[in-house]
């Protein structure tokens, strides 16, 4: 058994539309019970490594190399229908928008007994138990009510809950919360982030957490990547990542964030020397892989 | 990707919106498909004298209800064969057309404006100007339509013209809920009140802003009216209500081969065909050009 | 941003005429309820309960809020495109409230907005730079031969090159089309600009450009600005004055450094304590600020 949960080694991926690379040689690393942030802005790819890793990549993106290794088993090596039982029974997905990720006809009891009764045959009333104790652990008031009703009776942030509970349900090992708390209020925002934390403390799940917000990073993750154009600019500890960050991307970036507790800094633009480095460590990048 | 991609410093490049659009219509299988054998029967009604083999009303008893061509008995000079009277099947064919052309292109048009004018008003304006047409289409939709159209033609007297009036009376009600619906969606986008911040009156945001959205859908309600309006013709014309019946209807047709419709067969299939190709080719055409239209857009 | 104006406290201003370029003065705002049988509107639940709030010269004025604080239906409100059920709303002295759009039309001029979602915002089926020259033609602020010129200014302005006139929305990056949303706002050189959440949808680096064209063009034509959104950072460094909203009413107002320094009411406290900073904060997540 490998110490790392997950372990993504020279992944790359290109669009078919464009021809263009998507995912350029990214590699990283998740720890058993650590928070790692993907964190990059829109187009950097964060989000197509956390498909990549579920198995839900569109159409017209196809990896090209590298591998994807779920406890020291190579996922992108499984046929397909044992990925899936791979996947089903490991990985969890905390989806972004939590209004489409619900079905509207359906009651939240259906949704999340679903898998609970698929993958761990549980009887519909153990399920049923089962989904009363995960709203409680999840902070739901009146569980009882909630399982009856159907989404649209139900707040953003209690439906955020609910896809929580859904998805530690099956007591997966790995997490994907794919940018889970960008459709919510900052209030509301904060109480979900804690409520990941706590869950995923109790539970010792390990979490890939995808978001552009290095803010949110700060605060809940243990280690990140920082990507850009689909490759890797920088890695670590947060810790370092923020006290001393070496990669001028990152200094960048955390310059152009707004900072309500430094008046006079922040809310820099990213200033296009930065830009242009980064643009032509990607051509580099690009030009080594045509000489190989 | 597209944020970090465009920074790579290429400009937007514009592209000319209209050849971009035709290009797409054209490569769009139902639109050619579909709008090709329109284009095809368009020829055939203008050209019908031409094109021909015989006159449609020139009756023969000696060439009476001959078969079409590959059956026992058949003649050269009739291809598809001749009814009881002797008239040329073809050639009361070809020029059937005209007729069901006339009321498709004349009739869905007039439903159209009439129906896109009300739905306008009535999603744009709401309140009191919604109720009153609303209230209007629902008790109109309540009206039994083939009675209804039963009924103008008999005050405006048998002929085109009346088929054509009842056709645009009865079905503006389908344009005016669709456009209505449509128009409701789109007094919501923030290009809508972008309009008004900057100061146009609601007739020029109705006009300029929201009804070119609306065209997309427009263009593919007509043609779906189009074929509505011809099986229409062919109901009216078949109960002896549209043209006199001297002229060629499919729908007469249809009418006079039920009766022969052991002893000549064909005189009932043929305009039947017809009459099912001609729909279907508008039901290809409309939804190819809705596919056609709306992702160019989107792209 | 410009200096600090000495202003006296609200409470201490009753119903003075103001030198407030926009005013909304006891506004309640509600949304339609059931319809009558003819579609007539009946009064519903109310947006905005008795708020008072104003812009003066040159004045950038954050609105806070959260959803359903009402921010939004104030800013529209502001602009005259919703009708308080009470309440009056004034620009420069003169009553808005209720006037019909044709005696509107001259003031518009003077009032614009730039919106949350450029993509939304743009008409897909026109080219940016009909988009750009049909309110100056409305405004008669230039002829057909002009009107090039003035819009090639406004498209270099706000730091795009003159090829993206001839585009469709669809075919522009997001900062782009924002930039465009800019433009348009700025074009008929208004005195009062609302922002509407213009930043939301954008990338750390992309509002900081966004951010910054905005703050030079704020000064450069001397703007009063109405700056609404969710988040209290960008609020800080872009605005003077802040309002907090909360379901409908205004629960705190004044500078913005005063309230970041010393939040009086617990909700902004709240508001504030939220926002996840970049920086390591041990006790952030478990911290509570009771409400």
């Amino acid at each position: 058994m490998s110490a790392e949960l997950l372990r993504i080694t020279h992944l790359s991926a290109v669009s078919r539309a464009s021809r263009l690379p998507v995912l350029r040689d990214v590699s990283l690393e998740v720890g058993r019970a650590e928070v790692h942030g993907l964190v990059g802005e829109s187009g950097a790819g964060k989000s197509t490594i956390a498909k990549a890793v579920l198995g839900i990549l569109p159409q017209g993106i196809s990896l090209t190399k590298g591998s994807i290794a779920l406890g020291g088993r190579d996922l992108l090596a499984l046929g397909s229908h044992e990925r899936r039982r791979l996947l089903g029974a490991e990985v969890a997905l905390i989806p972004q928008d939590p209004l489409t990720a619900l079905n509207p006809g359906r009651r939240i009891e259906a949704q999340l007994t679903d898998g609970l009764v698929l993958w761990r045959g549980l009887s519909r009333r153990d399920a049923k138990r089962r989904a009363l104790a995960l709203l409680n652990e999840v902070q739901m008031r009146e569980p009882e009510r909630v399982l009856r009703a159907f989404p649209h009776e139900l707040s953003g942030g209690m439906r955020q809950r609910v896809l929580i509970a859904a998805a530690f349900a099956l007591e997966p090992t790995l997490i994907i919360a794919d940018e889970p708390t960008t459709a919510l209020d900052v209030t509301v925002q904060k109480q979900i982030l804690r409520l990941i934390r706590a869950m995923q403390a109790r539970h010792g799940t390990g979490v890939v957490f995808v978001t552009h917000d290095l803010g949110v990073v700060a605060q809940i993750c243990d280690r990140a990547t920082l990507l850009y154009m689909g490759k890797v600019m920088e890695e670590g500890s947060v810790e370092e990542l923020l006290s001393s960050p070496h990669h001028p991307y990152t200094k960048a970036l955390m310059a152009a964030c707004p900072r309500y507790d430094r008046p006079g800094r922040g809310l820099e633009p990213i200033p296009e020397a930065v830009l242009a480095a980064c643009r032509n460590e990607v051509a580099a990048f690009d030009g080594s892989l045509a000489n190989d | 990707m597209a944020e970090q991609a465009s920074a790579l410093g290429s400009a937007a490049t514009p592209s000319r919106r209209r050849v971009d659009t035709l290009a797409a219509l054209l490569h769009e299988p139902k639109v050619i498909g579909g709008g090709g054998f329109i284009l095809f029967l368009v020829l055939a009604a203008l050209l019908a004298p031409l094109i021909s083999p015989h006159d449609p009303l020139e009756q023969d008893l000696m060439s009476g209800a001959l078969p079409p061509v590959g059956f026992a008995g058949a003649q050269a000079g009739f291809p598809i064969g001749t009814d009881d009277l002797g008239r040329d099947v073809l050639s009361r064919l070809i020029y059937g057309t005209r007729v069901a052309l006339t009321v498709a292109f004349v009739a869905a048009t007039l439903a159209a404006v009439l129906g896109t004018a009300l739905g306008l008003l009535a999603g744009y304006f709401g309140k009191l100007t919604d109720g009153v047409i609303s209230r209007l289409i629902e008790i109109w939709m309540a009206f039994p339509p083939v009675l209804l159209s039963i009924l103008i033609v008999a005050i405006m007297g048998a002929g085109v013209a009346s088929v054509i009036t009842a056709i645009a009376i009865i079905d503006w009600t389908r344009f005016a809920r669709v456009v209505r619906a449509e128009t409701m969606a789109q007094a919501k986008a923030d290009y809508v009140t972008a309009a008004r911040v900057i100061g146009f009156s609601r007739f020029t945001i109705l006009l300029r802003e929201i009804l070119p959205n609306i065209a997309p859908l427009l263009v593919a309600l007509l043609t779906l009216e189009m074929g509505i309006a011809v099986i229409v013709e062919a109901i009216l014309s078949f109960v002896g209500l549209s043209v006199s019946s001297d002229t060629p209807t499919w729908g007469g047709m249809i009418a006079q081969g039920r009766q022969t419709i052991y002893q000549a067969w064909w005189v009932f299939a043929a305009p039947l065909a017809a009459l099912f190709a001609t729909v279907l080719a508008f039901n290809q055409l409309g939804d190819g050009l809705r596919r056609a239209l709306d992702p160019a857009m989107r792209r | 941003m410009l200096p600090a104006e000495t202003r006296l406290p609200r409470s201490t201003v009753a119903w003075q005429m103001t030198e407030a370029l926009v005013e909304a003065r006891d506004i309640v705002v509600a949304y339609s309820g059931r319809r009558g049988f003819l579609g007539q509107r009946r009064s519903g639940k109310p947006v905005l309960h008795h708020v008072d709030m104003s812009v003066d010269k040159g004045e950038t004025v954050g609105i806070v809020g959260e959803s359903g604080s009402g921010k939004t239906t104030l800013g529209r409100a502001l602009l005259g495109l919703i009708s308080p059920a009470e309440g009056s709303i004034f620009f420069d002295g003169k009553e808005i409230t209720g006037l019909k759009e044709p005696s509107m039309r001259k003031l518009r001029r003077r009032m614009q907005m730039i919106f949350q979602d450029p993509m939304s915002s743009l008409n897909p089926r026109r080219r940016i730079r009909n988009i750009l020259i049909d309110p100056l033609l409305l405004h008669g602020l230039c002829d057909s031969a002009s009107a090039e010129h003035s819009v090639r200014e406004v498209i270099a302005r706000v730091g795009l090159p003159s090829t993206v006139l001839d585009c469709f929305a669809h075919q522009l990056s997001g900062g782009q089309r924002q930039r465009i949303g800019i433009a348009r706002a700025v074009v008929l050189k208004p005195d009062f600009v609302l922002a509407d959440e213009i930043v939301s949808g954008l990338d750390v680096s992309t509002q900081a450009q966004v951010l910054a064209l905005l703050g030079e063009l704020k000064r450069e034509m001397n703007l009063a600005m109405a700056f609404i959104s969710h988040d209290l950072s960008v609020v800080r460094a872009v605005c003077n004055r802040v309002y907090v909203l909360r379901e409908g009413r205004v629960v705190e107002e004044g500078r913005c450094d005063e309230i970041f320094k010393a939040p009086r009411d617990a909700y902004t406290r709240t508001l504030i304590d939220a926002i996840p900073l970049p920086v390591i904060d041990k006790g952030w997540l478990s911290r509570q600020v009771y409400d």
